[in-house]
C-alpha cells in the first residue's frame, strides 16, 4: 500500500531533540528521511541514556531510537569537500532539507538556502534556530529546557507561592517545536504540489514556543493583567485538583466543571453531606475554600486505589484520571497498549519500545516502518542506489575519510 | 502585494471545541478558508476566560480571540433539518472537517465519518478526542488536567516528595491539536492527489504520552520509573538560580553529556567570583560528581553570589556572549518587551473594527518566506458569515 508521503525525500541534518521529532512523523508516513550523520560527530542523543541493557553505545540509546524510527542514516564527513559534494548531490534529489544547527553552520558548508535553491529550485528548506536567523540574539544557543524558560512556560507552571517547576522535561522539543515545524513542512509541500514552488522556512524555536503560551500573552497585551501560576487550579472551577490516593506517591485528579458535576461527585464519593456544607455550596464558595475542599476530598481519596477513584468519578460522569507513571502507561493502560506503544526489533537493542504516531489515518495509515538506523548503516546503499556510485568509488571515498 | 497562504484553496470546516480548536487556527493562519460551524449559542470556546474588559459574552473570550483568528463563522443548529442540510452543503464544498470532544457527543450531533463521507467521499475528517475513537476509555470525561495526568506528563512535573503539577496553558489540547494539524495536512496532501478522503483519529492522551522525553524508554530498557525533579538543580549547573529581578535558567550538561566546552566558558565567566576557582577542578566535568548534594550546594552558593545583584537580561547577554547556555525565566511582561521578538516584528496588530480598537497579537510560530503566515482578520463574531456562506454555496451550486 502507498503511504501518504511516499516519494518525498528529506535530507535531514537535524539532531538532538526538536529536529528529529519533526521529521519522525514524515518518516512514519512514508517520506524517505535520510539522516546525515558522521562517525566522528553523531547525533548527540545517540550518546544519551537510557541505553539498552544499561550499556552505552552509539546504537543503543532509547532517547535516540524513539526519535528516529523509519529513517535511514548515512555517514558523511562534512569537513571534507567530497563529503559536502555528496551532500549536495543528495540534496539535488531531495524535496526537503532541514537542520536545527546554530545560524551559519549550513552556510559554512555552502549549504545555505540560496546555495541549495540553485541546486534544486523547488526545494523546501527549513532552518530551526533557537532564537532566529536574524535579530540581536542570532548567535545565542538554546535547547528544550532553556527554551521552556525563555518562552514563559516554565514561569507559569507550578504552585503559586513557590518556585516554578515547568514540565520536568525538555517539553518544547517534544511537542511545540517539532510539530509546528512538521505542520509548516507539509503545508509547504501542499503549496508546492499546487504551484510547483518551493520555499524557505524559518522556525525560530523561541517564537514557536511562545505560541504555546500565546493565549495568555494576548490576554496580557489586551488587559494588562498577567496570568500567574496556580498549581493545578484554574481559578474558575473547583475542585480542580490533584488528590492523594492509597499507596506511595499515588495520585488522582478530579475536575468538576459545574454544580451538577459537584452533586454527582458527592454522591459518587458516598458523601452527600458535602453538598450541604455552606463552604462548598456553589462554585464561588468552593473557590474561596479550595484548601479545605481539597482536604475534605482527600479524606475520601487517600484511602482508595487511584484507579477506583477514577472509575467512581467517571461512572458519575465527572472528569477524573489517574496521575499515571510511565510504568502505568506501559503496563496497565489498555488504550495505550492497543493504540500507542509498539515494540520493534532493533539489531543491537533487541525488542524495544517506541511511540507510534498519536494520529491514525484510516485509509493510508502510517506507522513505524523500521527501528532507528544504526549509525551510518545506509551509507553504501544510499550512495549506490541514489547517487549511482560504484563499489570502487565508495571504497575510494571511504579510504579518503569522506565517509568517516 | 497580496500573497496567498500556503493553504489557499483548502476549505476547512471547524467544529472543534477547546480540545481541538488550535488545529483550525494553524490552518487558517496558513491561508486555508476555515469556517467555524457553531451552534446557535456559540462554540464552547467562546466561554473560556479571560474576557475582554472582564465581561463574559459571546465575543469577549480572549481565548476565542486567539484560537479563531483568520476563521469565518456560521451558525448551524444541527438539531434541525435546516441546520443539518446547511452543514451537508458546507461539507460538499470542503476538503477538511475537524471535530473534537468526546466521541459519543460527536455522534449524537451526527458527526461521524461514515455519515459525512457519504456526503463527500473526498472529505478528510479529523476527530480529536481525549482517548481516541476506539480506546478503552473512549467515553471517559476529560479535560486538560485529566489528560496531562493520564498521558503521564503530570507525574514528571511538580514537587518531589509532594504533589505533581500540571503544566500551564492547556498543553494537552495544544499537543492534540498539533498532531491533529500534522495528521490533517498529511491526509489533505494525499487527497489532493488521490481525490479520496479519510478519517484522521487523534488521541490527545497519546499526544501527551509523546512528550515524556525518554521516560517510556527508560522504563522499557532499564526498568526505571522516572520521577519528578521539581525546582531543584538537576546537578550543579542545571536549573534555576535567583537574580536581581527574578530567575535565570542555566543549562550546563546537555543531552549527550558533552560539557567540557560549556563548563570552561562558565568558569571563565565566573573568574572574578570569590571561591569560583574551585570550579576549575576537572572533577566538575563529571556528571556524577555534579549530581552530588555537595557539588550542588557548593555550585549554588558560588553561582548565586554572582547572579544575585545582576538582572536577567544582563546575565543572558554576558553569559551567552561567552557561550554559556543561560536564559531568563521570562514572565509574560518580559515577553511583551523581549528585544528579539520586537526586533523581528513578532507581534502583529489586529483590528477589531466593531470595538474601534486594535491589539497586539503574538505572531507566527513559523515563517514561510513565499507564503507567509498571516492573521487575515480577527476571530469572527458569532455567525458573522452565515449569510455570506449561504450565498457562496448557492452561487457554487448554480455554476
Amino acid at each position: 500500500m502507498n503511504l501518504p508521503l511516499a516519494g518525498i525525500r528529506v535530507t535531514d541534518f537535524t539532531w538532538m531533540g526538536a529536529g528529529p521529532f519533526a521529521t519522525k512523523p514524515l518518516a512514519d508516513h512514508g517520506a524517505d528521511v535520510i539522516k546525515i550523520e558522521s562517525m566522528a560527530k553523531p547525533d548527540l542523543t545517540r550518546l544519551a541514556p537510557p541505553f539498552a541493557g544499561g550499556r552505552p553505545g552509539v546504537n543503543r540509546s532509547g532517547y535516540f531510537a524513539n526519535r528516529n524510527s523509519s529513517k535511514t542514516s548515512i555517514s558523511l564527513n562534512m569537513k571534507t569537500p567530497q563529503g559536502r559534494d555528496l551532500a549536495r548531490r543528495l540534496i539535488a534529489r531531495s524535496d526537503v532539507v532541514i537542520n536545527n544547527f546554530r545560524p551559519g553552520a549550513m552556510a559554512r558548508w555552502g549549504l545555505d538556502y540560496r546555495a541549495v535553491a540553485s541546486l534544486r529550485p523547488d526545494i523546501i528548506y527549513v532552518d530551526m534556530p533557537a532564537d532566529g536567523t536574524e535579530g540581536p540574539r542570532t548567535s545565542y544557543g538554546g535547547f528544550g529546557a532553556s527554551i521552556a524558560a525563555l518562552c514563559g512556560l516554565h514561569e507559569l507552571s507550578g504552585d503559586s507561592d513557590r518556585l516554578p517547576v515547568g514540565t520536568g522535561t525538555n517539553y518544547p522539543d517534544h511537542i511545540l517545536n517539532p510539530l509546528h515545524t512538521a505542520t509548516a513542512v507539509i503545508a509547504a509541500l501542499y503549496h508546492r504540489r499546487r504551484t510547483g514552488q518551493g520555499q524557505y522556512i524559518e522556525v525560530a524555536q523561541f517564537e514557536s514556543s511562545v505560541n504555546g503560551v500565546a493565549a495568555a500573552l494576548l490576554a496580557y497585551n489586551v488587559t494588562g493583567q498577567a496570568a500567574r501560576r496556580q498549581g493545578n487550579r484554574d481559578g474558575h472551577h473547583a475542585p480542580r485538583a490533584v488528590l492523594r490516593c492509597a499507596g506511595p506517591d499515588r495520585w488522582c485528579v478530579i475536575s468538576v466543571r459545574g454544580q451538577a458535576d459537584w452533586a454527582a461527585l458527592c454522591q459518587a464519593a458516598g458523601h452527600p453531606e458535602w453538598l450541604d456544607d455552606p463552604r462548598f455550596a456553589d462554585v464561588g464558595q468552593r473557590l474561596a475554600h479550595q484548601d479545605e475542599l481539597e482536604a475534605v476530598m482527600e479524606t475520601w481519596t487517600s484511602g482508595m486505589d487511584r484507579y477506583d477513584v477514577m472509575a467512581a468519578c467517571q461512572a458519575a460522569g465527572v472528569a477524573a484520571g489517574v496521575v499515571q507513571t510511565t510504568q502505568d502507561l506501559i503496563d496497565r493502560d489498555p488504550g495505550l497498549r492497543a493504540r500507542h506503544w509498539e515494540y520493534l526489533d532493533h539489531p543491537e537493542m533487541g525488542r524495544s519500545l517506541y511511540d507510534a504516531p498519536p494520529f491514525k489515518l484510516s485509509r493510508t495509515p502510517g506507522g513505524l516502518r523500521r527501528p532507528a538506523p544504526l549509525l551510518g548503516a545506509d551509507t553504501d546503499h544510499v550512495l549506490r542506489t541514489d547517487l549511482g556510485l560504484s563499489g570502487a568509488e565508495i571504497d575510494g571515498y571511504r579510504q579518503a575519510g569522506v565517509l568517516a | 502585494m497580496t500573497t496567498q497562504g500556503a493553504l489557499a484553496g483548502l476549505r476547512v470546516l471547524d467544529l472543534a471545541d477547546e480540545l481541538g480548536v488550535y488545529t483550525g487556527k494553524l490552518l487558517a493562519d496558513l491561508g486555508a478558508d476555515v469556517i467555524c460551524v457553531e451552534p446557535p449559542g456559540g462554540s464552547p470556546v467562546r466561554r473560556l476566560p479571560p474576557f475582554y474588559r472582564g465581561q463574559p459574552g459571546a465575543e469577549a473570550s480572549l481565548f476565542h480571540w486567539w484560537m479563531n483568528t483568520s476563521k469565518r463563522s456560521v451558525v448551524a443548529d444541527l438539531d434541525t433539518g435546516d441546520g443539518r442540510r446547511f452543514l451537508h452543503d458546507l461539507v460538499r464544498s470542503a476538503q477538511v472537517l475537524i471535530t473534537s470532544g468526546s466521541p459519543a457527543a460527536l455522534a449524537r450531533c451526527g458527526l461521524t465519518y461514515q455519515g459525512l463521507a457519504e456526503v463527500n467521499p473526498g472529505l478528510v475528517m479529523t476527530m480529536i478526542t481525549p482517548f481516541g475513537l476506539d480506546g478503552a476509555l473512549a467515553d471517559y470525561a476529560a479535560d486538560d488536567l485529566v489528560l496531562l495526568a493520564m498521558g503521564g506528563l503530570m507525574y514528571l512535573a511538580g514537587y518531589p516528595g509532594e504533589h505533581p503539577t500540571a503544566v500551564y496553558g492547556y498543553q494537552s489540547y495544544l499537543a492534540g491539536s498539533l498532531f491533529g494539524a500534522v495528521g490533517t495536512m498529511i491526509a489533505a496532501y494525499e487527497a489532493a492527489e488521490s481525490g479520496l478522503g479519510q478519517l484522521v483519529d487523534v488521541s490527545i492522551q497519546e499526544a501527551v504520552a509523546h512528550a515524556l522525553e525518554s521516560a517510556a524508554q527508560q522504563y522499557d530498557l532499564n526498568g526505571v520509573v522516572r520521577q519528578r525533579t521539581g525546582a531543584n538543580q538537576q546537578g550543579a549547573g542545571f536549573g534555576l538560580y535567583p537574580c536581581q529581578d527574578g530567575l535565570v535558567f542555566l543549562a550546563i550538561g546537555l543531552v549527550g553529556g558533552q560539557v567540557e566546552g560549556t563548563w570552561r566558558a562558565l568558569t571563565n565567566w565566573l573568574a572574578d567570583v570569590p571561591e569560583a576557582e574551585i570550579l576549575n577542578d576537572p572533577r566538575w566535568l563529571d556528571g556524577q560528581f555534579r549530581g552530588t548534594a555537595d557539588a550542588e550546594r557548593t555550585f549554588y552558593e558560588i553561582f548565586s553570589r554572582f547572579t544575585r545583584d545582576k538582572t536577567k537580561r544582563e546575565l543572558y547577554r554576558s553569559g551567552q556572549a561567552l557561550g554559556v547556555t543561560i536564559c531568563p525565566v521570562c514572565t509574560l511582561d518580559d515577553l511583551a518587551h523581549d528585544e528579539q521578538l520586537l526586533a523581528r516584528d513578532f507581534f502583529v496588530r489586529v483590528d477589531h473594527p466593531e470595538l474601534g480598537a486594535s491589539f497586539l497579537y503574538p505572531g507566527a510560530p513559523y515563517r514561510l518566506q513565499r507564503t507567509p503566515w498571516r492573521i487575515s482578520h480577527r476571530a469572527p463574531l458569532l455567525g458573522e458569515h452565515t449569510a455570506q456562506l449561504r450565498d457562496e454555496l448557492e452561487q457554487e451550486a448554480a455554476r
